[in-house]
């Protein structure tokens, strides 16, 4: 079986380069099925860290413009998948942080900074005023992520979605490690209230 | 959500001071807070208003109608309050309007005020507020950290400046007097007019509603606006910094703030314009299908 | 009883164990072992996400734009401020092709006619269909059910929203339908979707609290 999976591992990545190749030549037809095969992944990311539909989209499309761009640097030694995947993640935290300079403003919920203090303050919970797990669906927690402030959403899309730990999250945003735990809690705790918080 | 809510109060029932007259019952609660408490009150109540100050107390005082009870509390025991829910219930319509509530909260408190139609005002809130109604009205003024407001036919009124607003209706009008980072003022069919303050990022959208925007575009800003028949009328200051594009689908485009005229749109409908003024740090772009736009000095 | 903090209650739902004291508390208190549950429920929610979310049609025109631009191939002018365009779709309403599903008031409106259009075409269109039109067709369901639970005041001001919207987006696809090329009426369709579908969210939310 391990045999079979890593043939079908190489069969992927050489269909990647090969694909890769004929973009980075300039065929169109490769670079869309580069696109097609990718968009619906590098979307639902720029979806859930920017909780903007308008956003995500115009952030999908620098994704794949630095994609073809950046395409002759990939050399197959990671999957393509995780290459754009990383690249997206750079670039939508780079977007925000570029973001942050050009308004020149502090974000006091900014995971740059960790300066949310007040947040990150234990806080007594009464365990009985949530909601029965029920109300968590799919579509409310949509909702609710794209209402969390930007950096309690980074750190919450990246941890409790996309499975990264703590470390990478930290070394990913350029913060320390507790300040991503308190972001973390921080955003699971406003998810509580958004999912659970009404009669 | 019930036994939630009589987990809550078994946890840490406040003991709402509640005197009970014929008619009308008095409400006075009084309890410290932490600086960031979350506060959240909803049902059956017709006006409330919630004032921010620099007190790190909540006090909630009013009056319940006949037949009327406010169940809820704190969601901790000991020591300041860090979480706070009231519900309030009414026998009918008539209990309602006698339902009359003031919150006075720290300021960096985030406030939920969930209601049907009722009067909601907010002043000197720093931290958050959520506030959703059917009718009625909102009016909040201050510097929300973050603002979000629902309304089906209520009007919505901020006053001030947000770093994240999002105020919404469907035929309700909303009208910005002030700024912000982050701003979306979108309806249906009620009016939106802005005015009053820079703003960073803003989204301006209705259907049918009229928006009119006489508001700063803050340096590299970016304000949209969207509308299907709506009448667009903005009117920005002469010489700001900024590229203009603006199309519509069917409806026309004038513009006296500067000399450029509009073109024809596609296939000899609708109309284009796009205009760089000054150094054009701000982006604003248009859109309309059929409602009319028009570009005027301030 | 003095309950864990919400910190370790999080910590708790990951399975890692903050302090001793937390466990023994844990073992005794049904309530924070519900919190932490609940705490799991959402984790599993978070994780089960979707890994795709397909993105609008006019992105992938947006970024070929560019690529052709770049690469020295010509490409049709467009409008700067506007998100590029969703031609594909656009011009699917001029020929017709396919059956459209536009949920109206609780009713399919089907539309057809020449099947001329390119088939690469046809599928913006019901990818736009689909990505709103199941949930439409779903929320307007759940807020029929429960329509007994809303005041009648509200469920006249939901109707009226929702017949503007409906009648802007019938205007829409009528004027795609003459201009199919026409990216801002392609957005213009797409914005009065998310509109209807976020007007329906908040009657649902509404009859059901």
């Amino acid at each position: 079986m391990t045999a079979r999976l890593e043939l079908v591992y190489h069969a992927d990545r050489n269909n990647d380069l090969s694909l890769a190749r004929a973009a980075c030549a300039g065929d169109e037809r490769a670079f869309e099925r580069i696109y097609q095969a990718h968009a619906g992944r590098v979307h639902a990311l720029c979806l859930r860290m920017s909780g903007s539909r308008t956003r995500a989209a115009e952030l999908t499309q620098d994704v794949f413009v630095h994609v073809w761009r950046n395409l002759a640097k990939w050399r197959g030694e990671s999957a393509l998948s995780s290459w754009i995947h990383r690249l997206t993640i750079n670039l939508v935290l780079s977007n925000a942080r570029s973001e942050q300079r050009r308004l020149k403003h502090e974000m006091s919920d900014s995971i740059a900074d960790g300066s949310d203090t007040a947040d990150d303050e234990p806080r007594r919970a009464s365990p009985g005023a949530q909601a029965p797990a029920d109300v968590l669906n799919a579509i409310d927690l949509e909702r609710a992520i794209a209402e969390l402030p930007p950096g309690a959403r980074t750190v919450f899309v990246l941890h409790d979605v996309e499975g990264y730990r703590h470390d990478e999250i930290a070394k990913l945003t350029g913060t320390a490690e507790g300040t991503c735990r308190a972001q973390l809690h921080r955003a699971r705790r406003l998810l509580m209230d958004a999912l659970g918080g009404e009669r | 959500m019930k036994p939630c809510m009589h987990t809550i109060i078994a946890a840490g029932f406040l003991g709402a001071a509640i005197s009970s007259a014929a008619a009308q019952q008095k409400v006075d609660i009084r309890r410290a807070a932490s600086p960031t408490v979350s506060v959240r009150l909803g049902g059956a109540i017709s006006r409330v208003k919630v004032l921010g100050s620099d007190v790190d107390s909540i006090v909630l005082i009013g009056a319940l109608g006949a037949g009327s009870r406010i169940d809820g509390g704190a969601l901790n025991v000991p020591g300041p309050v860090q979480g706070m829910k009231y519900f309030v219930d009414a026998p009918d319509e008539a209990g309602v309007r006698n339902n009359v509530f003031e919150l006075r909260v720290p300021k960096g408190a985030r406030v939920w005020i969930k209601a049907g139609s009722a009067d909601v005002e907010a002043d000197g809130v720093t931290g958050g507020l959520d506030l959703n109604i059917v009718g009625g009205s909102v009016r909040v003024s201050g510097k929300p950290r973050e603002l979000i407001v629902e309304s089906m036919d209520g009007s919505v009124t901020f006053a001030g400046t947000a770093g994240f607003a999002r105020l919404k209706t469907a035929t309700g009008d909303i009208t910005l007097d002030g700024g912000g980072e982050d701003l979306t003022l979108s309806t249906v069919s009620g009016g939106v007019r802005a005015a009053g303050g820079a703003i960073e990022r803003g989204r301006f959208e209705s259907v049918t509603g009229p928006i009119t925007f006489a508001g700063d575009v803050a340096r590299g800003g970016d304000l949209r606006f969207d509308t299907h028949s709506g009448a667009l009328d903005l009117r920005l200051a002469r010489g700001a910094d900024a590229e203009i594009d603006a199309e519509t689908v069917l409806g026309t485009i004038e513009n006296t703030w500067t000399k450029t005229r509009p073109a024809v749109g596609r296939e000899g409908r609708g109309m284009d314009l796009g205009i760089s003024s000054g150094m054009g740090g701000a982006r604003v772009s248009i859109r309309s299908f059929k409602g009319n736009v028009r570009l005027a000095p301030r | 009883m003095t309950h864990l903090t919400f910190e370790e209650l999080s910590e708790l739902s990951e399975h890692r164990l903050p302090s001793a004291e937390a466990a023994d508390h844990l073992a005794t208190c049904p309530e924070c072992r519900a919190a932490v549950q609940r705490l799991r429920n959402l984790l599993a929610t978070a994780h089960a996400l979707p890994r795709d979310v397909a993105p609008p049609e006019h992105v992938w025109t947006a970024v070929r734009d560019r690529w052709r631009r770049e690469q020295g191939a010509p490409v049709r002018a467009s409008h700067v401020w506007v998100r590029p365009l969703l031609v594909a779709a656009s011009i699917v309403l001029v020929a017709g092709v396919a059956t459209i599903g536009l949920m109206s008031r609780g009713q399919i409106v089907k539309r057809s006619g020449d099947a001329a259009a390119p088939a690469h075409l046809v599928s913006a269109v019901q990818t736009l269909d689909r990505n709103y039109g199941g949930t439409i067709a779903e929320l307007r369901s759940a807020l029929e059910s429960r329509r007994d639970a809303l005041s009648p005041h509200t469920v006249r001001t939901v109707d009226r929203a929702l017949t503007i919207i409906d009648s802007a987006i019938v205007e829409a696809r009528a004027a795609l339908a003459a201009d199919p090329a026409n990216q801002a009426l392609m957005d213009i369709l797409s914005a009065h979707y998310q509109r209807e579908v976020d007007l329906l969210q908040r009657a649902t939310e509404l009859s059901s609290s």
